[in-house]
């Protein structure tokens, strides 16, 4: 089953996320994507850690080139967090390919039993941005969608509350 | 009983809350009205000051009996890059979320239109 759960800053969506995964999964593969840059990545890191706690996963660092996770066959569960920052490394980073997300994700999709996908919504303030700011917005959205569209489950977090936008008969009895 | 009503800016919340019989003066960014009006500006200016403290927020506002809660979403946007910004995100979301857990109503107003999230029974 593939779940991809979207909310906006400080909704709640890593920590609703997380006790799914714990519900559905066994043997839990966190792949983390954020790279730890400056004081307030560390103390985000820091903070997911602490609410993984206990939770029975084990994590990984994946910053790009998320196919590379296909090699974990012990697991059967992965919850990747977040498509945000593996958009943002993709793009902005050397040797990036923004391009290939949505692919490699599809073959994910078929090597694991159970797949949770982050998003971050970040469509909503109708402010302007800069080119490649834009370019991030569309590119997100466009993946987004896409795995969405593939995805078994769509949920939107608010306020740490569930919205299920896809797949009420799959996800109903976990949450 | 406490209610907590969320949506984007604009969405009609305010309107929501005078539809539940509440009058414009019991409407107000004051912790002693009946309907506490724009958290999220209270937040951004404590957080402005350097003032939000997350745990007292809520305890704040957890004490008070027969309370509505309205706050704007604010946190689906691009991260800002102005650190008070980012904060004022932050603080707000995490802020909704804890409101949310001991709330006995969550209502989010899309274009209008109330949606329950949580009722308690």
């Amino acid at each position: 089953m593939m779940v991809l759960v979207i909310g906006g800053s400080a909704s709640g969506k890593s920590e609703f996320c997380e006790n799914l995964a714990v519900r559905i999964g066994k043997k839990k593969l966190y792949v983390a994507t954020m790279r730890p840059f400056g004081s307030e990545a560390e103390k985000r890191i820091k903070r997911h850690r602490e609410l993984r706690r206990g939770k029975g996963f084990f994590s990984v660092d994946c910053y790009k080139n998320l196919i590379e996770i296909q090699s974990r066959k012990a697991y059967d569960t992965v919850m990747l967090e977040c498509m945000s920052n593996l958009v943002a490394n993709e793009m902005f980073e050397e040797h990036g390919d923004v391009s290939s997300i949505v692919h490699q994700v599809k073959i994910l999709q078929k090597e694991f039993e159970h797949f949770f996908i982050v998003s971050n919504d970040v469509f909503s303030d109708g402010a302007p941005y800069s080119k490649e700011t834009m370019e991030y917005i569309q590119n997100l959205g466009a993946i987004n969608r896409e795995i969405a569209a593939l995805a078994d489950v769509l949920i939107e977090v608010v306020a740490g509350i569930p919205l299920i936008h896809k797949g009420r008969e799959f996800i109903e009895k976990y949450i | 009983m406490l209610t907590l009503i969320l949506g984007g800016r604009n969405n009609g919340k305010y309107e929501y809350v005078k539809s539940l019989g509440y009058a414009e003066d019991d409407i107000s960014q004051d912790f002693s009205s009946k309907v506490v009006y724009k958290l999220n500006d209270i937040i951004y200016k404590q957080t402005q000051t350097g003032e939000f403290d997350l745990g007292k927020c809520v305890n704040q506002l957890a004490g008070l009996q027969d309370i509505v809660i309205v706050c704007d979403e604010v946190g689906s946007g691009i991260v800002p890059m102005d650190k008070t910004e980012r904060e004022y995100r932050e603080n707000t979301g995490r802020c909704c979320c804890e409101i949310a857990k001991i709330a006995d109503r969550v209502i989010r107003v899309y274009s209008g239109i109330p949606s329950v999230l949580k009722e308690k029974v």
